[in-house]
């Protein structure tokens, strides 16, 4: 009993410091510390601690050749090409301009991850509106949107995905059998609404003789788009069959680092700074807590609360689990919430299509809930600013209504969806 | 007359160009334009897998920025020698941070006797809530310069009914 006390105390406390972050701690040293407690506690052997954090190879791996190729296709230029692509055949327009971004986002989403588009693709798109005199609010809100939104498109549009999928071995078949539909509503209906909500601004012109085509290395940026494609299709092609994605994500940065070789664009400094080192040292923290908890049979009581509060009904499971981790993702962070979600229902005895909608449904909650704290991170920033340029001093708890409308409707329709597909 | 011309991101030639039209003889003309850095700092406090924007990328940023700045007050400059008017002195000015404090600031540090703005940037975007009337700006600006303010609505095309120009 002191263990259980002991252990979920541990599991509390540090979830609880990586929300608050004291002393603007790293969330990596607060999860290692959590580890390593559960280990001094004896919560967790350490035979047990090794053979959980190699039985995650695939996800370091993924995690690491996902940033090597981010940071090389940046260097290449891709994304301010496709920028640049975007505003010369949008032809002026800004409302085709917006909707182009969109689509880049949703492509690079889809097959470089969420975070590609968030950290890369979003300051692209900062510079050029900003050059080219539009207003860029309605750009970075896309931005930062359709990252979380366009996250469930393909197993590699983001890592959690693939935490989901290696526990509960399902293959693109079944994940686009349950996901692909959903993932397109929310997708078109992100799009839509924020058009809709930017549709005066966007009724601004800009002159197509202002772009600036950007300086890149040609060569570069050719072997580099041909070795992102030849990666696209090895990602399809791995997770058809079910194969360890980062074998690819990493044959995949090599292969792009030959590429930078070959045309005499090696950045060793610069590419080792994009890459989040202590990212490693956060999720391997996170491993062993859940391990420590999931020992004391903390997540499977979470697990089997679940199903009884889900009762008999499929609809009600996907929504309690999906809506949970969304709540949770916003609350501490997603990767903890997904990991605690996937030990919870990988722990409890349920019927498979059950368990495989409240599988996809940690995705659902754990790739879009971040919109939710997007909305809340940015609203004391960029909307209030926006309001306040309206003349409007208006209180975050009203704002929040105002943000908060948009993600339940996406996830309630991305449930609706995904339990149809049951 | 020592005036300031707030110029915004857009419609600066024509706010110099309107603000000149009404006022007499002016001595002296502060072209400003702020930077306004607390949507960018929005973006750059984003963050991935624990980790941020590059510096590199936050670079980009500022210099797209102040390229933009600089174009909108070289067509404000440009409005206002095509106006005709003898201005002994035009002074441009550059500046980032919040807008509304450096334009009062300014106006105290040039001694100004008038500030021209306009009411609000972007009065036809962003979703109508609340009053259409001035901006967060432009009313700071009326409660804390030194001086007189001269609020400028926009006249923009035409309504898709009526054909009327709208004025805001």
């Amino acid at each position: 009993m002191t263990h259980i006390v002991l252990g979920a105390l541990i599991f509390i406390v540090t979830l609880a410091l990586i929300m608050i972050r004291p002393w603007r701690l790293s969330e990596a040293v607060i999860a290692a510390c959590g580890g390593l407690l559960m280990l001094v506690f004896g919560i967790i052997t350490p035979v047990d601690a090794t053979s959980t954090l190699l039985g995650q190879w695939n996800i370091y791996g993924f995690f690491l050749g996902l940033m090597l190729i981010s940071a090389i296709a940046d260097a290449a230029g891709i994304f301010d090409v496709l920028a640049y692509q975007a505003a010369r055949l949008a032809g002026g327009s800004s409302l085709r301009l917006y909707l182009a971004i969109f689509a880049v986002g949703v492509v690079i989403t889809a097959f470089l991850s969420n975070d590609a588009t968030a950290l890369i693709l979003t300051p692209v798109v900062y510079a050029l509106v900003t050059r080219l005199r539009l207003p860029v609010l309605p750009f970075m809100f896309a931005c930062t949107f359709i990252a979380d939104t366009a996250s469930f498109l393909l197993p590699v549009s983001n890592p959690i995905n693939i935490l989901v999928l290696n526990t509960f071995g399902a293959d693109l078949g079944t994940f686009l059998h349950y996901l692909a539909l959903p993932a397109l509503v929310c997708v078109t209906l992100n799009i839509g609404l924020f058009t809709l909500i930017f549709r005066r601004t966007l009724t601004e012109r800009y002159d197509t003789s202002t772009l600036a085509r950007p300086q890149v290395d040609s060569k570069f940026l050719r072997t580099v788009t041909a070795g992102l494609l030849v990666i696209a299709l090895g990602y399809v092609v791995a997770s058809a069959v079910s194969a360890p994605v980062s074998l690819v994500a990493l044959a995949g940065s090599v292969l792009l680092l030959g590429c930078a070789a070959w045309s005499r664009q090696v950045h060793w400094n610069r590419w080792r700074s994009d890459i989040s080192w202590s990212l490693f040292v956060f999720v391997g923290g996170m491993f062993l807590l859940v391990r420590g908890v999931e020992n004391l049979g903390l997540t499977t009581a979470f697990g089997q609360a679940l199903l009884h509060l889900a009762g008999t009904s499929q609809l009600r499971s996907v929504a309690l689990v999906a809506g949970g981790t969304a709540l949770g993702a916003n609350l501490i962070n997603n990767v903890p919430m997904a990991l605690v979600m996937i030990s919870a229902i990988h722990g409890v005895q349920s019927p498979p299509a059950t368990q495989m909608g409240m599988a996809f449904a940690i995705i659902l909650g754990a790739d879009l809930g971040p919109n939710l704290t997007t909305v809340g991170s940015l609203a004391t920033i960029l909307w209030l600013l926006i309001l306040r340029r309206k003349g409007l001093e208006i209180s975050t708890r009203e704002y929040l209504k105002l943000g908060l409308a948009v993600v339940p409707v996406m996830l309630t329709l991305g449930v609706l969806l995904l339990w149809l597909r049951l | 007359m020592r005036l300031l011309c707030a110029v915004g991101q857009r419609d600066g030639a024509q706010v110099v160009h309107d603000a000149l039209s009404l006022v007499g003889d002016v001595d002296f003309l502060a072209l400003v334009h702020v930077i306004d850095d607390r949507p960018r700092h929005g973006v750059e406090a984003q963050r991935g897998l624990l980790r941020r924007i590059s510096p590199d990328r936050q670079r980009e940023i500022g210099l797209a920025e102040e390229a933009a700045g600089r174009v909108t007050l070289s067509e404000a400059d440009s409005a206002a020698r095509s106006t005709g008017k003898q201005i002994a002195a035009i002074e441009t000015r550059l500046e980032r941070g919040k807008p509304e404090q450096h334009i009062v600031a300014l106006a105290r540090q040039l001694q100004v006797d008038l500030v021209a703005i306009r009411t609000r940037e972007y009065p036809d975007g962003f979703p109508r809530i609340g009053p259409p009337s001035v901006g967060h700006t432009a009313r700071f600006v009326v409660d804390h310069a030194p001086c007189p303010v001269l609020l400028l609505r926009l006249v923009v095309n035409g309504h898709a009914e009526t054909g009327e120009p709208r004025i805001y």
